[in-house]
């Protein structure tokens, strides 16, 4: 099937652009808005995402005015495919929140301004709940696609790992990220993915796998997972597990030993492999410039350094250590064996069908109430999203029930490299499922 | 993580902190290493070590002659003077 994408030329563009920049001024969607002409089916890119002659700053102050010379291998294959860039989206500095908030100007819930958007790809989401026929050029790597489309009631596909080049994507933890997607349906996205899957020379670690779509009529609901979960949360995905029993799904409960680890393993890799990415900002070379070079080599770095978020100095400061001969084996290596046993586990689950769980712990909640808590409770909240992300496994979170307005997410996991089975899967929810959209765009 | 240690990792990670997000930071880490501590509940001394989710084939490529890093690109958005990189000493 083919999607249908909003196509833009010459003045309508323009009004277009302009009726955006309006709504952005209130919901902080976009980075940078493009005012340039557009000619072919328009789709936004997340802010570490790199677009030839865009700003990329993956919303980070030490990446102001750095402006790439070349494309994301995945943008430039949708760009020769038809498609153009509107956009660069907001989102948690280089990707390091669950909330959206880890970004000087937050984006807003399209459905209510008081909420969380989820991150980090905050702005992707908004702007794909708003812009009609819509699809963003996400990335995940512990969350950051299903937990937005969650919270702001759109569909959110992660493939697999591998499956899309990272070439052009500005590194949060290199085995860990993904480039991926959200839209509003299977067919759009669909199409935006089979454009860009595939090896690329430029990125070691892409794969030219042959991705199936083997659909599973069982699913698999993992009880020691759903403990954490809110009982309001667990309520409503019972019932949407009795829907879906209706459709002859067979629903089975099952526990998955080392679960339970996938959380503080997830951030220790994560770290660890942040804090070697982020090296490379050292003032001279990419976005801010320190300019006075007489300091030496740690006082200049240092001086550039001042510029990342907190969230970012800590998450530095915690890699650094763990990477320290003495202490890798207490954590990095554990953290690498647990993610080995999970994927062990996980595999022969999928091989017999989908896990199915909530995408969120927990309903929507208000910016205030999320804003102070402490690092270890805002982590906790990956509990759904981190175990398919530390484990490559493809997954899309969809919406399936409005709670007083605000929509709820469910997540969805195959196995590797079966990653069409998940939009065959949306395909027949959609025709049984009528989404509600806050305001579009067009 | 004592005072002097978290002190001496601010200058491998090349991080300076002000005053309020020292303490800070400091608390915050100390609360995410306890979080991390779960780990050593697990053994799993035998088990194999995941360096990536999926199994990535080790790729060749022919030994020839490759046109990368034109200067135009490495110094598209570098401070440079006449091809050389501008920046601090060492």
């Amino acid at each position: 099937m083919t999607g249908r994408f909003l196509s833009l030329k010459d003045k309508e563009y323009k009004d277009f652009a302009s009726r955006l920049n309006q709504v952005n001024e209130k919901l902080n969607a976009f980075n940078f808005i493009d005012e340039n002409e557009k000619n072919g089916k328009i789709i936004s890119v997340k802010d570490n995402i790199c677009v030839k002659g865009m700003p990329a700053t993956a919303s980070s102050k030490i990446l102001q005015g750095y402006v790439p010379g070349f494309n994301a291998t995945a943008i430039e294959r949708l760009e020769n495919a038809g498609f153009s860039v509107i956009g660069k989206t907001n989102m948690d500095e280089f990707g390091f929140g669950s909330f959206g908030l880890n970004s000087e100007h937050p984006a807003k819930n399209p459905f209510n301004e008081e909420y969380v958007t989820g991150g980090s790809s905050s702005g992707s989401a908004v702007s794909t709940a708003l812009i009609k026929e819509h699809v963003s050029v996400a990335e995940s790597t512990g969350g950051s696609i299903s937990a937005p489309a969650s919270f702001c009631g759109i569909v959110g596909l992660t493939p697999t790992y591998g499956v899309i080049s990272r070439y052009g994507l500005i590194d949060y933890a290199s085995s860990l990220d993904k480039i991926g997607f959200m839209g509003k349906s299977a067919d759009n996205i669909r199409e935006v993915m089979e454009k860009t899957v595939g090896n690329d020379p430029k990125d070691t670690t892409s794969l030219s796998a042959t991705i199936s779509n083997k659909k599973p009529n069982k699913l698999y609901v993992i009880d020691n997972l759903m403990a954490g979960v809110n009982d309001g949360i667990k309520d409503r995905f019972e019932g949407l597990l009795t829907k879906l029993s209706e459709k002859d799904y067979k629903i089975e409960h099952i526990k998955i030993d080392y679960l339970e680890y996938s959380v503080p393993a997830y951030y220790i890799l994560s770290m660890s492999e942040a804090s070697t990415n982020l090296a490379k900002y050292q003032g001279f070379k990419y976005g801010f410039k320190v300019k006075d070079f007489s300091l030496n080599y740690n006082e200049f770095f240092m001086s550039a350094r001042k510029q990342f978020g907190k969230e970012a100095k800590r998450r530095v400061i915690l890699g650094t250590f763990i990477r320290s001969k003495s202490i890798k084996q207490k954590y990095y290596e554990k953290a690498l064996a647990i993610r080995h046993a999970i994927i062990a586990r996980m595999n022969k689950i999928l091989k017999e069908g989908f896990i199915i769980m909530p995408s969120m712990p927990i309903f929507t909640p208000k910016i205030s109430e999320v804003k102070d808590i402490s690092p270890v409770e805002a982590y906790s909240m990956d509990m759904l999203t981190v175990p398919p992300n530390l484990c490559g496994f493809p997954h899309m979170s969809f919406p399936y029930f409005y709670e007083k307005g605000m929509p709820l997410g469910a997540q969805i996991i195959t196995d590797h490299f079966n990653d069409y089975s998940l939009l065959d899967f949306l395909s027949e929810w959609e025709s049984n499922f009528k989404y509600k959209f806050k305001e579009e765009i067009s | 993580m004592e005072k002097d240690e978290f002190k001496r990792l601010l200058k491998t990670a090349r991080i300076e902190l002000d005053e309020a997000d020292s303490v800070s930071i400091e608390k915050d880490i100390n609360d995410i290493l306890r979080f991390f501590d779960k780990l050593q509940e697990v053994s799993l001394k035998d088990e194999e070590l995941a360096f990536h989710p999926v199994e990535i084939p080790e790729k060749l490529r022919e030994d020839s002659v490759e046109e990368k890093n034109k200067l135009g690109g490495v110094f598209y958005n570098a401070e440079s003077y006449r091809f050389y990189f501008l920046g601090p000493k060492i």
